[in-house]
């Protein structure tokens, strides 16, 4: 059926180009700064790097290695987007289900609930007020605790409860399985794929995330990773002569860039999984939410 | 066997006699309260974190003081938004927030659009696959990655595109320190990031569009171009209208985090918004109330903004988000 006339393949030719180019834009800056990270920093001084590492060392990951505070802000890190994951899952999905349920008493006043915070937020400060009166500043639980739920995953766990035939909860009734039961034990087995998702998602945010962290946390040494890259970012003036490893001379563009792979490097290595589950939340968001 | 009985007859009972509401909602009650136990941690969660806020307004219409306490401090009503709006730099930051807000969705929504026609037009299967994987993957990393890496290419002296512009015998430019470069960073880096996620939607719905209507236009003798403009355009404009007018609801959710870290004095002509105004006076100043009306302020034209586009969306397109 095609037709192959020359306007086709040009056509066909200049589409390719695009997307070729589009490709090499977006996977160009990650490249350069691996590179970067990876080069002698005599190199990265002279300019010399465009695309490829030269004089490839290990120089600006032994120097961030032996920073302190990158080391505990990589388990702070891990700590916080574990147990913050927990807590998200747990809170999303026991409400998401209860209010799956079609004959739930109240159904309508939980929906109320959790539909008006997606058009009207209390805001910065008087979120903060209440972290500071619940006496969790400072503590992990600032960082992980406001915004456990996000109301936009809640709808996407119960689009998918919400397609649970009714026959399977009735019969576990008949058996003398209670709501909680049917839940723990029925549900949720039947959830992995969602669990799994919605869990990354959750999971990437907790990682990523600095502005919690920058709003409750005091002591430096709680600091999560993402919170200290940024702080070496924005800090200008911090002198680059001193950065040595056994004598060497590191540049700090390579230490940037080293911080940067070594706090990207969960997310890279997690993309493939990732991207399955993507494409299939946003579909159901799309459809459902 | 018997709470199974117990729904039975609690759902006749509450269908036969409606006004006998006090025994049927008892009735449920017992009936539902393993589902209630289970949606009782998400509750209290949205009853804490974003409800007492909503009500933590107060301190925004108090001179607050944190050894008075909420409801120790002095009440001055209205005196801190009046402060706001009577500050000079209450202009600019509505102005950068809003205009800033806009120009995302103007620029970013067309990307995005582009871009899934564009794979729509790729014939090679391997080649689209390839290109719609890579441009999902920028939407993961975190932004003071995204931001770094943008300060890292855009450094005088060492950044590579200075080294460009230096080659082709241009001047160096302080992009990070320039007014008028902040805007067009921000989009830049945003449609960099979320393009393909953007454009995930818009793919979704050139896959939806009957096979049909393009064998039709095919027999018709349309080409490439006439199937471009006569099928998968008129297809996918009311899904470009939804998204518009959603996207114009959520302008005043900027990133606070990438805004922060690309901001800096110099450029707080172009670059301060809402969030990072808050932020410097709450936290960096402790001026607790006044932020807190400012937080006031924009919670109140975020609202406008998101139910007046979901008014236009119900009346255009029958569809709203609630």
């Amino acid at each position: 059926m095609k037709r192959r006339n020359f306007g086709e393949i040009m056509f066909q030719a200049i589409v390719t180009l695009i997307a070729i180019i589009t490709i090499f834009i977006t996977i160009y800056p990650l490249i350069y700064i691996l590179s970067v990270s990876i080069s002698d920093s005599s190199e990265i001084v002279q300019n010399n790097i465009v695309l490829f590492p030269k004089k490839i060392n290990f120089d600006a990951f032994t120097k961030v290695w032996s920073m302190d505070n990158v080391k505990r802000g990589l388990v702070n890190s891990i700590v916080y987007t574990i147990v913050g994951t927990a807590i998200n899952l747990f809170l999303t999905s026991t409400l998401a289900y209860s209010v799956s349920r079609k004959k739930l008493i109240g159904k309508k006043l939980l929906m109320v609930i959790i539909s008006i915070p997606l058009f009207f937020s209390g805001g910065l400060i008087p979120t903060y007020m209440v972290v500071y009166s619940l006496g969790i500043r400072d503590t992990m639980w600032a960082v992980i605790l406001p915004w456990a739920v996000l109301s936009f995953y809640l709808i996407l766990f119960k689009s998918f409860f919400e397609d649970i035939p009714d026959e399977m909860m009735e019969s576990a009734y008949i058996d003398g399985a209670n709501d909680l039961v049917i839940f723990f034990r029925i549900v949720l087995p039947m959830s992995k794929t969602i669990m799994a998702s919605i869990g990354l998602f959750y999971a990437i945010d907790n990682w990523n995330n600095f502005s919690n962290a920058l709003f409750y946390l005091y002591d430096p040494d709680k600091y999560p990773l993402a919170l200290i890259l940024r702080n070496y970012l924005v800090a200008e003036n911090e002198s680059s002569q001193i950065n040595t490893t056994q004598g060497r001379f590191v540049a700090r563009e390579a230490i940037q860039s080293a911080m940067i792979v070594i706090s990207s490097i969960p997310i890279m290595v997690l993309y493939p999984f990732l991207q399955k589950y993507f494409k299939k939340g946003v579909m159901l968001g799309a459809i459902k939410g | 066997m018997q709470l199974k009985d117990k729904v039975k007859v609690n759902l006749s009972a509450s269908k036969s006699n409606e006004l006998n509401s006090e025994l049927t909602f008892r009735g449920k009650l017992k009936r539902d309260k393993w589902l209630l136990l289970l949606a009782l941690p998400g509750t209290l969660y949205y009853i804490i974190f974003r409800y007492l806020p909503m009500f933590g307004i107060i301190i925004a219409f108090e001179d607050f003081d944190f050894r008075k306490g909420i409801f120790g401090s002095e009440f001055v009503f209205l005196d801190n938004i009046i402060l706001f709006v009577k500050n000079p730099s209450f202009i600019n930051i509505l102005k950068n927030t809003i205009l800033l807000g806009l120009i995302n969705v103007i620029v970013t929504l067309p990307f995005a659009i582009l871009f899934a026609l564009l794979l729509n037009e790729l014939n090679n299967k391997y080649l689209k696959g390839l290109t719609q994987s890579i441009s999902l993957m920028p939407y993961f990393i975190a932004t003071v990655v995204v931001v770094g890496i943008a300060i890292n290419l855009l450094a005088p002296g060492s950044g590579l595109i200075n080294r460009f512009i230096k080659a082709f015998g241009g001047e160096e430019i302080y992009f990070i320190q320039s007014e008028g470069w902040f805007r067009p960073i921000y989009i830049i880096t945003e449609i960099w990031q979320k393009n393909g996620w953007q454009a995930v939607i818009f793919i979704a719905a050139i896959v939806g569009i009957d096979p049909q209507l393009y064998e039709a236009c095919e027999i018709d003798g349309g080409g490439r171009v006439r199937k471009l403009i006569s099928i998968t355009l008129p297809s996918i404009i009311p899904i470009i209208s939804v998204m518009f007018v959603l996207r114009v609801g959520q302008i005043m959710s900027l990133s606070f985090e990438k805004t922060l870290m690309l901001q800096n004095p110099l450029t707080y002509g172009t670059s301060d918004i809402i969030d990072t105004y808050i932020y410097r006076r709450g936290f960096i100043y402790g001026d607790i109330s006044y932020a807190a009306a400012v937080d006031v302020f924009k919670g109140t034209v975020a609202l406008v903004f998101a139910l007046s586009t979901n008014y236009v969306s119900k009346k255009l397109f029958n569809k709203g988000v609630f």
